[in-house]
């Protein structure tokens, strides 16, 4: 069933990227950045099985955030890095530092279980604050060493599906492995967190393949 | 503590509005309501008592939304207001599904937040249906009425403030005492919205006064 609903995201998360940019071409494509940061800081602390191993959610959000920008670096060059890697932090941040905060407000009396539910899901305990900042911190980090590996690599050589790819296949690994041992080193066993880094890493391979799609179209609606 | 905080996210609310108006054009804007938007959206899931009320922490930020909606008829043209318009409803319309569709999905054996996760969107669904219809609606009400209310010069002061009060009875009373009155029941959620939108009111007259204030302050960019 996990299987149908990443597949359902992975369509409408690509189909949205292709609204925002028809709709306002390069700023288009930041405000997807924000809204999909914004969405991606409040579905993260949810796990799901994925041949046996645990992922967390957002996966196709995060590869489409890669996607988008090297999109942004294809056409409008490695300068706009710093206004992407912003965009992402502070709308990630404000998102889940505002909904933590307001865990710490005394819930009423009325709807006392979704309330506490709020309370644990966005509180501030150590396995949200280890998920949040091993999710900011890789995306983020991953995001500026991307533009710099898409941009050299592209320059070497002008392909984009081949500079999409080298990127995504290296990228994608150092994130996995950041943000797993950000957020579950010392909760499982080294055999248990290998398992999630490939898994996560092999997941997001196949999504950012799928992505190139968007990605084609994208760069050739410029054209036209 | 929860007063204080209460009050920090008015502020806050309020700041960026500040930040984005004298620093930012109108992107920075538009990215502005996303983030309003989707952190109003997941605040509706909670009941806070501050002040000895129960109020739905997501007034604070759907006004920051109609700030902005305000902010933008009296700086841009018909088509931006348009935009933004759009932009909102279709932001809380696609929170909505990523958290619907999030929900269904089978946890994983190891995972402590899926019910959680359950428990706050699933038992709460009347609110992730009401609240995108609501907003809708005030924001079609409100963008009639500041249109409105830019044509006017005399009283304008004592016309805004019951333009407020009246927008506000209609988005308290759909989004509040509906929700309520499915998950807890009608009596108590009439209590509830009648708290909530004396608060709201309150929240909206004072957010407008600050807001005129700002429009007159000169941008850097």
């Amino acid at each position: 069933m996990n299987y149908i609903y990443i597949l359902f995201e992975i369509i409408f998360t690509f189909f949205l990227m292709l609204v925002f940019y028809k709709v306002s071409k390069k700023d288009g494509l930041y405000l997807y950045i924000v809204l999909m940061s914004s969405i991606l800081s409040i579905i993260m602390f949810k796990s799901v099985d994925l041949f046996s191993f645990q992922v967390n959610l957002g996966i196709p959000i995060i590869v489409s955030l890669f996607i988008c920008n090297n999109i942004i670096i294809q056409r409008f060059g490695i300068d706009e890095v710093k206004r992407i890697v912003s965009t992402f932090g502070i709308s990630y941040l404000c998102t889940i530092v505002i909904l933590s905060l307001l865990s710490l407000i005394m819930g009423s009396d009325y709807c006392l279980v979704s309330n506490n539910a709020f309370d644990s899901l966005f509180g501030f305990n150590t396995n949200n604050i280890r998920i949040s900042i091993g999710g900011f911190i890789s995306i983020l980090f991953m995001l500026w060493y991307d533009s710099y590996i898409y941009y050299y690599i592209r320059r070497k050589k002008n392909n984009f599906w081949f500079s999409n790819v080298g990127t995504m296949l290296i990228i994608q690994m150092i994130e996995s492995i950041i943000f797993v041992l950000f957020a579950y080193i010392g909760e499982f066993d080294f055999t248990l967190l290998f398992g999630m880094i490939v898994i996560r890493y092999l997941v997001k391979i196949i999504i950012s393949i799928i992505g190139l799609v968007p990605f084609y179209m994208i760069i050739k609606m410029r054209k036209e | 503590m929860g007063e204080l905080i209460f009050l920090l996210f008015i502020f806050i609310c309020v700041g960026f509005i500040y930040i984005a108006h004298k620093y930012f054009g109108k992107y920075e804007f538009y990215a502005l309501v996303i983030i309003y938007t989707i952190i109003s959206f997941l605040m509706s899931f909670k009941l806070v008592n501050v002040f000895g009320l129960d109020i739905n922490p997501s007034i604070i930020f759907s006004s920051g939304i109609l700030i902005i909606l305000y902010y933008f008829i009296n700086r841009y043209d018909i088509k931006e207001y348009k935009k933004l318009v759009m932009l909102i409803s279709s932001t809380s319309i696609i929170c909505g599904i990523y958290l619907l569709s999030n929900s269904f999905m089978v946890p994983s054996i190891y995972d402590k937040g899926s019910l959680l996760y359950k428990n706050v969107i699933l038992d709460n669904l009347v609110i992730l249906i009401v609240f995108p219809i609501s907003l809708l609606i005030t924001l079609i009400l409100s963008g009639y009425s500041f249109k409105e209310l830019k044509k006017e010069v005399k009283n304008k002061k004592i016309k805004i403030i019951v333009t407020i009060i009246g927008l506000m009875f209609i988005d308290t009373f759909i989004f509040i005492y509906f929700s309520y009155a499915f998950l807890i029941s009608f009596d108590k959620a009439i209590v509830i919205a009648v708290q909530n939108y004396f608060v709201k009111s309150i929240i909206m007259i004072i957010y407008m006064f600050i807001i005129n204030k700002i429009l007159s302050v000169k941008k850097v960019k």
